[in-house]
């Protein structure tokens, strides 16, 4: 029995700043949006990882996170601060299936994890 | 364009797993579970210290990874560098103290053409982490895209 799940989040503008704190990605496509959009981005953009870490608090919740075994991502579209993000998810036994969304209905990440 | 001299070239480093580094990396994704940062909860349910999220593995790898992106031949690509694919294989759960080394190593660069026939490089590195106990906590997979001009 399939069982799906949905989240919504939005993307502060604050956000890749934070996360560049937390996660030393200090890459200036990230923090500079006249360097992003001088290498042929339309803003700064968030970090994958981040969008990869929120997918799995998204699919993690309140539980115990060494359940995660695997956790696998492919990236679609870059993420713009200000994006609101839709998470949908559907688990099959230990499998489950995700696709992030922003709020032109673009695809920005599709992943796959499996549970113990 | 990258040599493909990059190929086989390893990097490591160390990382010291702290509580309050968890800390700061949740309240990022605005997360509460209560097994990364509620002492009390996490040794009522196993008397141990409080859990990585799991893709804390990129915290852990970083070290590792920055000695790849100061290389000379690959630190003049990182401005035209993004994030393609990220794979996680997870063995023993990354924990506040733990110190857990990474080895990184460069395993294959191809280019590939989009559909508006931009050529992109693709770099993929493996990257393999233990912990103070010689326990497997994490293998990576990072798929890294230079975008073509």
């Amino acid at each position: 029995m399939a069982v799906k799940d949905k989240s919504k989040i939005r993307i502060n503008k604050y956000m890749p700043y934070f996360y560049a704190g937390a996660s030393l990605d200090f890459n200036l496509i990230h923090i500079d949006r006249e360097f992003a959009q001088a290498n042929g981005l339309p803003d700064i953009i968030l970090q994958g990882m981040c969008t990869m870490a929120l997918t799995a608090k998204h699919i993690i919740k309140n539980d115990n996170p060494s359940k995660m075994e695997t956790f696998k991502v492919r990236f679609l579209n870059p993420v713009i601060p200000g994006d609101e993000l839709s998470f949908e998810s559907e688990q099959n036994e230990t499998e489950i299936n995700v696709e992030v969304s922003n709020q032109n209905g673009n695809k920005v990440l599709k992943g796959h994890a499996k549970v113990r | 364009m990258l040599s493909d001299k990059i190929i086989g070239k390893k990097y490591e480093a160390d990382y010291e797993v702290s509580y309050e580094k968890i800390k700061e990396f949740v309240e990022v994704l605005g997360d509460k579970n209560p097994y990364y940062t509620d002492r009390d909860f996490v040794k009522s349910i196993d008397g141990g210290s409080t859990y990585a999220p799991p893709t804390f593995a990129a915290i852990y790898c970083q070290p590792a990874l920055k000695n790849l992106y100061f290389d000379s031949d690959f630190s003049k690509l990182v401005p035209r560098l993004v994030h393609g694919e990220q794979e996680y294989n997870f063995g023993e759960p990354a924990r506040a103290g733990d110190l857990i080394h990474t080895a990184a190593e460069v395993v294959d660069h191809f280019n590939k053409t989009n559909r508006s026939g931009k050529i992109h490089q693709i770099i993929e590195i493996l990257t393999t982490s233990t912990n103070q106990n010689d326990k497997l906590v994490c293998t990576a997979t990072y798929r890294l895209v230079i975008r073509g001009e």
